[in-house]
């Protein structure tokens, strides 16, 4: 037998997910929806950034949560205390959400109304940035905790993000963490990347987040009236 | 470990184009590019490769030929084309100016596959 060797093919690896976020992306807009895709290293404060958004959003957006963890639904819990309507997914085995988890849910959760949907992916810098949900925005959020340098380290998911939030900006005087440099760092990789300063904790920073979140639904709304 | 989930999508695509040749039963090798500006770790993908292969039909002997694409950009300053790094954080090397367009890295593709 002898071998057949196609070696003029061109197959796109992710197509398979890229396909599948481009169907979620269609149904999101159907239901005239923001999606936002939220990523960051586990413990940086997604959940407790998206606490103090749902509390001020909420009363101006009907807001859902889509909340991916490997395990548990303690994140769930947390949001749900705050008025969050929430779906948990958890992912197993795997280290970030996929366009068909995101499917399956679009296909079982009854959204209508919905204006803003905040994704909060795994915790984790490196996978979720090559795996497309069908999200309108991609934000990173990063701790000063983390060190100013992970932009470098991590360039992948910071040149592929919309926004970046530095978080836990209280703590900025107890550590060695350069906001300029942060933010020098990340324009190295993407030019046109919005950056705010944050703290869930004493509430820094928060109405500007708010506001660029806001102006995301209002924009859709607005793209769908002209 | 996103890696395991991309020799999945590698195995699949190499599957469909077993059932589609008339003629095979055997997938004997599989070339990939993976561009440097990808979060894959080839020796991991190879790893999680070759602990999979044996589930997909036709597979078992399956080789995966990965081959990395260095990433080229267009510097957004001086317009020059460079090899953006972690030793120059990403600048380019002439003006220190930073990433515009990516020509090469972000590429993840099966380009071929031989089959018996």
């Amino acid at each position: 037998m002898h071998d057949s060797s196609d070696e003029h093919m061109l197959e796109r690896i992710l197509a398979g997910n890229d396909d599948l976020a481009e169907h979620n992306r269609e149904h999101f807009d159907e239901l005239n929806l923001t999606a936002v895709n939220i990523m960051s290293a586990p413990g940086a404060g997604k959940t407790s950034l998206l606490e103090c958004t749902v509390a001020a959003l909420a009363p101006k957006h009907n807001i859902f949560v889509l909340e991916g963890d490997m395990v548990g639904n303690l994140d769930a819990e947390r949001l749900r205390r705050v008025g969050a309507s929430v779906f948990q997914i958890c992912t197993g085995r795997s280290c970030h959400l996929d366009a068909q988890m995101v499917a399956r849910f679009l296909h079982t959760e009854p959204l209508a109304g919905v204006e803003l949907l905040l994704i909060e992916n795994v915790g984790n810098l490196v996978c979720p940035a090559d795996f497309k949900l069908g999200e309108h925005k991609r934000v990173v959020l990063l701790s000063v905790t983390e060190g100013d340098d992970k932009p470098i380290k991590y360039p992948v998911i910071f040149r592929s993000c919309d926004a970046v939030v530095f978080t836990k900006c209280d703590l900025l005087p107890y550590v060695d963490f350069d906001i300029e440099r942060a933010i020098d760092n990340i324009r190295v990789l993407n030019e046109g990347v919005e950056t705010f300063v944050v703290s869930s904790k004493d509430k820094t920073g928060l109405t500007e987040w708010n506001s660029w979140l806001s102006q995301k639904v209002g924009a859709k709304v607005a793209s769908l009236e002209s | 470990m996103h890696e395991a989930s991309v020799a999945q999508a590698i195995l699949r695509i190499a599957c469909n184009k077993l059932a589609s040749t008339a003629h095979t039963d055997t997938v004997t090798a599989i070339h990939v590019i993976i561009g440097q500006f990808r979060n894959i770790d080839i020796d991991s993908l190879k790893f999680a490769f070759d602990n999979i292969r044996s589930m997909y039909t036709g597979c078992s002997n399956c080789r995966l030929e990965a081959e990395v694409i260095a990433a080229r950009a267009t510097c957004r300053g001086c317009s020059r084309t460079y090899n953006p790094d972690m030793a120059t954080s990403f600048r380019c090397p002439q003006c220190g100016n930073g990433v515009g367009q990516l020509i090469t890295g972000e590429e993840l593709d099966v380009i071929g596959i031989t089959l018996r």
